[in-house]
């Protein structure tokens, strides 16, 4: 009996425990928390965002398979691909063509994530590298808005509120409503609710960190302050709360070290309200984000935990 | 009394002290036992012969190095020769006596107990004579650890309860059926190296623990002051480098040691020895051995020195299931036992039975994870990388080597990564080159 325990055993180093908390949970979570703003996005604009997810999450899917196989890799179902082709659709206008949403998603996929190396090793966030693509091929589509009607209702073209100009006399109460439900024209997952929804099941569930979402969604507010803008809006509005809870949270296109986050986080809710009231593009999000993304390793290469014991050694040396 | 936070970062550990009600047992004596001619990394000459009669407590090995404690037999009877095996702790081959017991457990003459008022430096002496290792992780002896401690002129004193990994409870056990020992092993530690404060640290998980050595230290008052302290059951709060750093509120310098910046660190288990020790006046025979996770008996076991792991787990009874890997030692820091054919040695604290599963690996997905789980404020992704690619210079100029391998990079890892051999084999490369040049 003894014999046969000491031979059945592989090698094993310390620890000899490990997390039950694997990244395939937290993708499986994460794909989970979308699923509450892509239903809501189904019932607000009916078969035109059921198609546009279709389309992406197919598409990402069979895009992934082909990098894989064109790499030399063994064909491996990655969930990262199902939530990238997920939160693309989400952030994507309804009225958009199918075929530029299927182009989008392949970009971000065999271009923004595979060439850079794939799962892990991706400077940019596929989404927003294919949500800006997209923005600078078909701008005109992209900025394109339509009335939330659910199944079967007619399409009605309606601005997004970012792109008007907010009068003196507009129902704050209303606008405010509007945009947490998701009835003012705005993105496939356009409900600021159902995003922060799920977004406080990742918080729960522990796969993201607090202080990440809050400092971001804490400095777009001050900086719109400081801009005269509504506050309430630029939070509401737009891709903030995707930002706050998935793009800034994303763990392969974010700094390392919890601090570096924050100052990734600060960076881009100034950058994005700065896009947003001097720039030109209607959302700073996908700018403000990649930016941020750009700068991320240096982030990481100043911004390090010191050592145990080297706080002192440091101070002496300047 | 309110317990405060540790002021480092770390991880909870589910407890699984499934043996914290089992009172420690005495293993019956084994056939054989195997004592391995290794001290701390000094390798010594075997001075006894196959077919030679020993008696327990007899020499069997001589080091070059004369600080080194002797190594003697835990029991009489036969060598059977001389062995070779691999030690997973040493990490290559080293010799090893076999002595069949002959059934008597006949002992030396013991050397006469030191009196009641002896002095710090005849007691120090005693314990050199009679060869105490210490019975924590590490093994050192603790003639050469007290030796040091006193150069090092140390101001404060810590007894070491803190059993923070899973499974384990023969300190606790310890501490609940001997605590009279401990006291009195503390007074002696104290009495050689006259701290300034004298402090025994208790796992907060352990209030009985505490209570046991406070009913203790009052009917046995006089003498030192001894505090015994709770401090908060988090891993790896019994790393010394840690405790220190909790006790005094001051960081290890790298490639220091606790003693360095004024703390001496004993684990419960070698105070207590000491005491039964000193007063036997024969060298160390036995130690207290955690035996728990997928064995069919789960308990707490006086085990003779130098008995196989092979006879623990029969002992008690095999194990509850098949695919099983032996662990010597902690969950988080023990070692696998390839071959159950090796010793219980003085720093084997633990034998478990764990179920041995297999780990998938995923791409790493620089989530930070290990970063905010390193008690020591390291970056172990930067050393998975850099090691990966043989940067070890970059390793070492980010501090690899304040590492203490907790293990804790690897654990929170959701991706898999066995970051923990990265870093040892990273560290081994930077200590190779270094001894090189």
């Amino acid at each position: 009996m003894a014999e046969q325990t000491s031979q059945k055993s592989r090698l094993s180093s310390p620890p000899h425990l490990r997390t039950g908390f694997n990244t395939n949970k937290i993708m499986l979570v994460t794909l989970v928390s979308l699923l509450i703003p892509a239903i809501g996005g189904m019932t607000r604009y009916g078969t035109k965002a059921v198609g546009i997810i279709a389309t992406t999450v197919i598409t990402a899917v069979i895009a992934g398979a082909l990098c894989q196989k064109l790499r030399g890799k063994p064909l491996k179902f990655e969930i990262s691909t199902v939530i990238s082709g997920l939160l693309l659709a989400l952030v994507l206008p309804p009225g958009l063509p199918l075929w530029m949403a299927a182009i989008g998603s392949i970009f971000a996929i065999c271009i923004v994530k595979e060439a850079f190396g794939g799962t892990g090793q991706n400077i940019f966030n596929p989404v927003l590298g294919a949500q800006a693509f997209l923005l600078a091929s078909f701008a005109t589509p992209m900025s394109q808005f339509i009335k939330p009607t659910g199944f079967g209702g007619k399409i009605v073209a309606m601005a997004n509120p970012l792109a008007v100009e907010l009068g003196v006399n507009v129902n704050k109460g209303e606008l405010y409503q509007n945009l947490l439900f998701g009835n003012s024209a705005g993105f496939v997952g356009g409900s600021a609710l159902l995003v922060i929804i799920g977004g406080i099941l990742l918080l729960l569930i522990g796969t993201i960190d607090f202080r990440t979402p809050f400092v971001f969604l804490a400095t777009v507010a001050i900086t719109s302050l400081a801009f005269g803008a509504d506050p309430v809006f630029h939070l509401l509005a737009g891709g903030v709360m995707f930002a706050a809870f998935y793009f800034a949270c994303d763990p392969v296109t974010t700094p390392l070290y919890w601090k570096g986050r924050l100052v990734f986080a600060v960076g881009a809710g100034v950058l994005t309200v700065l896009i947003r009231q001097l720039g030109n593009p209607i959302d700073g999000i996908p700018y403000a984000i990649l930016i941020m993304n750009g700068v991320t390793p240096l982030i990481d290469r100043y911004i390090k935990p010191i050592p145990m014991g080297m706080k002192k050694v440091k101070r002496n040396e300047s | 009394m309110k317990i405060k936070n540790a002021p480092y970062n770390s991880i909870d550990l589910p407890g699984y002290k499934f043996t914290a009600s089992s009172p420690i047992e005495a293993m019956p004596l084994p056939e054989r036992t195997i004592i391995p001619l290794l001290c701390y990394g000094n390798e010594y000459t075997p001075i006894v012969k196959k077919g030679q009669t020993v008696l327990g407590g007899e020499g069997v090995g001589t080091s070059d190095n004369p600080v080194m404690p002797p190594i003697v037999s835990t029991l009489s009877g036969e060598v059977s020769g001389i062995i070779k095996y691999v030690d997973p702790f040493y990490g290559s081959l080293i010799s090893a006596v076999v002595i069949n017991s002959d059934g008597q457990d006949n002992w030396i003459e013991p050397v006469k107990p030191p009196r009641e008022n002896a002095s710090g430096r005849s007691l120090l002496n005693s314990i050199q004579a009679l060869g105490i290792s210490g019975l924590g992780g590490g093994g050192f002896p603790l003639y050469i650890k007290l030796l040091s401690a006193l150069n090092a002129k140390i101001h404060t004193l810590v007894v070491n309860g803190m059993e923070c990994e899973p499974f384990l409870t023969a300190d606790y056990r310890l501490m609940i059926e001997n605590p009279q020992n401990i006291i009195a092993g503390t007074r002696i530690l104290s009495k050689i190296l006259s701290p300034e404060r004298t402090i025994i640290a208790v796992n907060d998980r352990y209030p009985d623990a505490l209570t046991s050595l406070e009913n203790a230290l009052s009917e046995n008052a006089g003498g030192v002051e001894i505090e015994v302290n709770p401090y908060k059951s988090v891993y790896p709060a019994g790393a010394e480098e840690l405790l220190v750093k909790q006790i005094l509120n001051r960081d290890v310098p790298p490639g220091k040691l606790p003693q360095d910046i004024g703390a001496s660190i004993h684990s419960i288990a070698t105070v207590e020895s000491l005491t039964k020790v000193l007063s036997s006046g024969l060298p160390p025979r036995s130690r207290v051995v955690t035996a728990s996770g997928n064995l069919v008996k789960r308990a707490n076991l006086e085990v003779r020195i130098g008995t196989p792991v092979s006879d623990v787990i029969q002992f008690c009874g095999g194990t509850r299931s098949e695919n099983n890997k032996i662990i010597l030692g902690g969950p988080m820091t023990g070692r696998l036992a390839h071959n159950l054919d090796i010793p219980v040695t003085p720093s084997v604290f633990a034998v478990l039975a764990l179920t041995d599963r297999h780990v998938p690996e995923y791409e790493c997905i620089k989530c930070g994870k290990c970063i905010d789980s390193c008690p020591a404020d390291l970056s172990p992704v930067d050393f998975y990388f850099n090691s990966r690619i043989g940067k070890y210079e970059e390793c070492a100029k980010s501090g690899i080597n304040i590492c203490f391998e907790c293990g804790n990079c690897e654990f929170s890892c959701p991706s898999g990564i066995p970051l923990l051999d990265y870093i040892k084999i990273a560290k081994r490369e930077i200590k190779l080159r270094g001894s090189k040049s």
